[in-house]
């Protein structure tokens, strides 16, 4: 691995904190280090995701190692299927193999986890941090004033695009709106003609709209769906995955196609079209609010996100609002805002109270 | 076997014969369209010029979701090939994305063959020669673009 396009873009730096989830991803190597509390920046596209099985607080930070692919920070990130050949290095053989195990270890805890989850009372996650962060403690305590739920999803880096994609199909369902489940509809038919305009071939997403996209999104504004078949869609690897590939191409369509506004997020050293095939259209690799921007806007789905750090400035969630812009919406009926959960790297899903 | 992963490999069969990229070829097996032979033509004014590299792709149901494992059948040396043929390609591994086909796949493997990534070797040898001994590094390059041949 490690060749190729680049990630690096450090545009929009987060703070990392402590938490209550060893957070790793099969990206992730041996630069897990523990960090007692303070901010700390952090180069966002570092792939850290939750596993939700490990509840000592720890603060997990990885930088350079998952960073730039066109200029390695190290030598030994090569791994290939496990194998090396006879004239590598037998330095490089045993790093090589290390790292082929340890990622492959980090990917069997992270898959314990289902891609998306049953609904949990918001209690099980404070529980997460009752032997960790008061802070963590103290916002999950005001988080639960208004929220009673929360459904995790897999920390496998496609968390932000399944979190969207189910909260979305949710919501519609439960909605019993005919017009917000047509408007849905067509939102997605009319990201075909964005995807060719930003120059990608019919075969990348002609197939998988027809058989799944255009179909689930039909089934759900036919009303057929309940709670459970919808997770069943979501829990099933084909057809989740086609979701949240289909949900990453629109993100990347709607950047190409805004490119001049968005360009100035990214590091200098990346233009939009590799940014789009390294950090978008790439599987398994995070999202930032770049992407949330461009997916909000792209399908007119407002979104607010829980933004949850160890940072004891604020004692509250800070909440930041996605919403579709006003122009070209007027007049079209308006969704309830999802309400997602964000973790430093990772995205899971809330539930206002009634 | 799921028809989806057969659909979309006949239109990137279809896509590689009507808008070829410049040497490349390839083709899925008569009787199995999930294994695919294809051929990659060095790079002019590379040291692999005029070699015709065999390779193989092995697909399977779950393309375009996974990728496909990819192997040079010729003798390769280069920095990020191993000796049995496998390649170091981060977008047939961590960066893979259902937007490639066979063609864009086929393209990146022809761009690594002259822009090898040194710092992620996978024939160390081939890696030392290419950082400190350029012209012994084309000497071994020019070996396998011969060998190519037979």
């Amino acid at each position: 691995m490690n060749m190729g396009g680049g990630v690096d873009y450090n545009n929009s730096t987060t703070e990392t904190h402590e938490k209550t989830e060893a957070s790793i991803s099969s990206e992730v190597k041996e630069t897990v280090d523990i960090h007692s509390g303070s901010e700390k920046e952090e180069t966002k596209e570092t792939p850290i995701e939750n596993t939700n099985t490990i509840t000592e607080p720890q603060n997990v930070s990885t930088t350079a190692e998952t960073a730039p692919v066109s200029s390695p920070s190290n030598e030994t990130s090569d791994t290939t299927e496990g194998k090396t050949t006879a004239n590598a290095a037998q330095e490089a053989q045993i790093t090589s193999q290390q790292n082929w195990e340890y990622e492959q270890s980090i990917k069997k805890e992270v898959e314990k986890t289902p891609l998306v989850c049953l609904t949990e009372d918001i209690q099980k996650l404070y529980q997460e941090y009752e032997q960790g962060s008061e802070v963590y403690r103290q916002k999950i305590m005001k988080l639960a004033e208004r929220h009673s739920k929360i459904r995790r999803c897999r920390g496998d880096g496609n968390c932000f695009y399944r979190a969207f994609g189910f909260a979305w199909f949710e919501r519609l369902m439960d909605s019993k709106d005919n017009n917000l489940r047509q408007s849905a509809l067509k939102s997605l038919a009319d990201t075909i003609p964005l995807f060719k305009e930003a120059g990608y071939q019919e075969l990348v997403y002609q197939d998988i709209y027809e058989e799944h996209i255009e179909k689930q999104m039909k089934i759900v504004a036919n009303g057929e769906y309940d709670e459970d078949m919808l997770l069943t869609i979501f829990q099933t690897d084909e057809i989740s995955n086609c979701i949240v590939f289909y949900l990453r191409l629109i993100t990347a369509a709607y950047l190409k196609l805004h490119r001049e506004e968005y360009e100035p997020f990214l590091g200098f050293e990346f233009g939009m079209d590799q940014f789009c095939s390294s950090s978008v259209e790439a599987m398994d690799q995070e999202a930032d609010h770049i992407h949330v921007m461009a997916l909000t806007k792209a399908l007119k789905v407002p979104v607010e996100i829980a933004y949850m750090s160890g940072s004891d400035a604020m004692e509250q969630v800070n909440f930041h609002e996605f919403y579709p812009d006003d122009e070209g919406s007027k007049g079209t009926v308006t969704l309830k805002p999802l309400v997602l959960l964000y973790r430093p790297g990772h995205y899971d899903i809330l539930y206002r109270r009634e | 076997m799921s028809t989806e992963a057969r659909r979309r490999l006949m239109r990137d069969f279809k896509r590689l014969q009507n808008d070829p990229p410049g040497g490349i070829s390839g083709a899925p097996c008569p009787d199995n369209i999930l294994l695919w032979n294809a051929v990659i033509f060095g790079p002019a004014d590379t040291p692999f010029e005029d070699g015709t590299f065999k390779l193989a792709l092995q697909f399977d149901e779950n393309y375009p979701n996974k990728p496909p494992s990819v192997k040079f059948i010729s003798k390769m040396f280069h920095p990020n090939v191993y000796a049995n043929g496998e390649l170091c390609l981060d977008i047939l591994q961590n960066r893979w994305s259902p937007t490639y086909d066979v063609a864009a796949i086929l393209t990146s493997i022809q761009s690594l063959l002259h822009d090898p990534n040194p710092n992620s070797p996978a024939n160390a040898e081939a890696a030392n020669l290419f950082r400190e001994n350029r012209k012994e590094y084309n000497r071994r390059v020019k070996e396998v673009v011969e060998h190519s041949w037979e």
